[in-house]
């Protein structure tokens, strides 16, 4: 027996969703899939978060009456499942109610600030969600909409470009695609991290990390919008202070 | 947490050990030899949560986990999404 992935952590997808509320209706998926003149293959490939088109998971966000924004709040919102050298552990062993995950960006937890959906062929950015919009001044509606598709490519400096590429794509092989850190406007550790995202997208999630939190290594200076560009650069490699506490890498 | 956006999902464990099956790479065919049990029977709990409690701990057991996490877990779920737990599916051996 192969030994199970000892990647820290697990979560439910997009496909585990859809198939619980499959079981929930007493619905088989090829019931389903024959209901709302689907292929039950399309509805498989889903659930098992194999690519499909955006079109299939359009008719099966509308079939289901969900929207892919009420959808991703409800995965951000999911507890995630505690996962040690392949270990499901319990945090711990009361039947409390755990708490969801915080968005707070005053205290020690991360802050998801925006996710950004690309293609990771063309590199189009196909779809900009901002989450925090009171962190991420500089992105008003007008930067927005210049950042869609290949707009974002004329607004960030070459090499960041290249580098957002490389992991983009990195992770759209299957491949283990390092998060970029960085410091924000605010002076603040804050991270972009991929995954695969249904459609053949790839998500990368921008986010705040906690106030005590600081990276080990280079950081990019996400510093603000000027002149047209987004004024990224290479920032040098920080020591970590020894009263404060390292990242939690990857 | 709530589901109101989606309408009412109640999870299982069966949800959970598919999750982890998928993300360690493994086929249900490799969970039922691994755990001494029929690919049935893992089909069926990964469909339904439904399974003897004997071949549940084993299964379990094959996707990293015992059966009281699971079902910590699973209550978890279900317990912030105002579900009441209707009492275990599995079946004593």
């Amino acid at each position: 027996m192969r030994e199970a992935d000892a990647r820290a952590v697990a979560k439910l997808e997009f496909g585990d969703l859809v198939n619980a509320r499959l079981s929930t209706l007493g619905l088989t998926v090829r019931q389903f899939a024959t209901i709302y003149n689907l292929t039950a293959t399309d509805v498989h490939r889903i659930i098992n978060g194999e690519p499909v088109t955006a079109l299939v998971v359009l008719h099966v966000l509308d079939a289901l009456g969900w929207s892919a924004e009420s959808a991703a709040a409800t995965l951000d919102r999911l507890p995630e499942i505690p996962v040690k050298g392949g270990q499901l552990i319990a945090a711990n062993t009361t039947t409390a109610q755990a708490s969801p995950p915080s968005n707070d960006d005053t205290d020690g937890d991360n802050a998801v600030l925006m996710r950004a959906y690309f293609h990771p062929r063309s590199m189009r950015l196909t779809r900009l969600d901002i989450v925090r919009p009171d962190l991420l001044p500089s992105l008003d509606d007008t930067s927005q909409r210049l950042l869609i598709g290949d707009g974002w490519k004329a607004r960030y400096t070459v090499d960041y470009v290249a580098m957002l590429t490389g992991r983009v794509q990195t992770c759209d092989r299957g491949g283990e695609a390092a998060p970029v850190h960085g410091i924000n406007g605010n002076g603040r550790d804050c991270r972009v991290v991929f995954s695969r995202y249904q459609g053949g997208l790839v998500l990368a999630t921008y986010e705040q990390l906690g106030a005590t939190v600081r990276s080990i290594g280079p950081r990019w200076r996400f510093a603000s919008f000027q002149h047209g560009k987004f004024a990224v650069a290479k920032c040098d490699t920080l020591e970590v202070p020894t009263r404060e506490r390292p990242a939690k890498l990857g | 947490m709530t589901h109101a956006d989606l309408g009412l999902i109640h999870w299982h464990i069966g949800h959970v050990v598919r999750r982890l099956r998928a993300r360690a790479g493994f086929k249900q065919t490799e969970i039922a030899t691994s755990a001494g049990v029929a690919v049935s029977v893992v089909q069926r709990l990964e469909d339904t949560g439904e399974a003897r409690s004997a071949a549940a701990v084993a299964v379990a057991s094959s996707v990293g986990t015992t059966l009281a996490d699971l079902h910590f877990y699973v209550d978890q779920l279900n317990a912030a999404h105002g579900i009441e737990n209707e009492g275990r599916k599995v079946a004593n051996a």
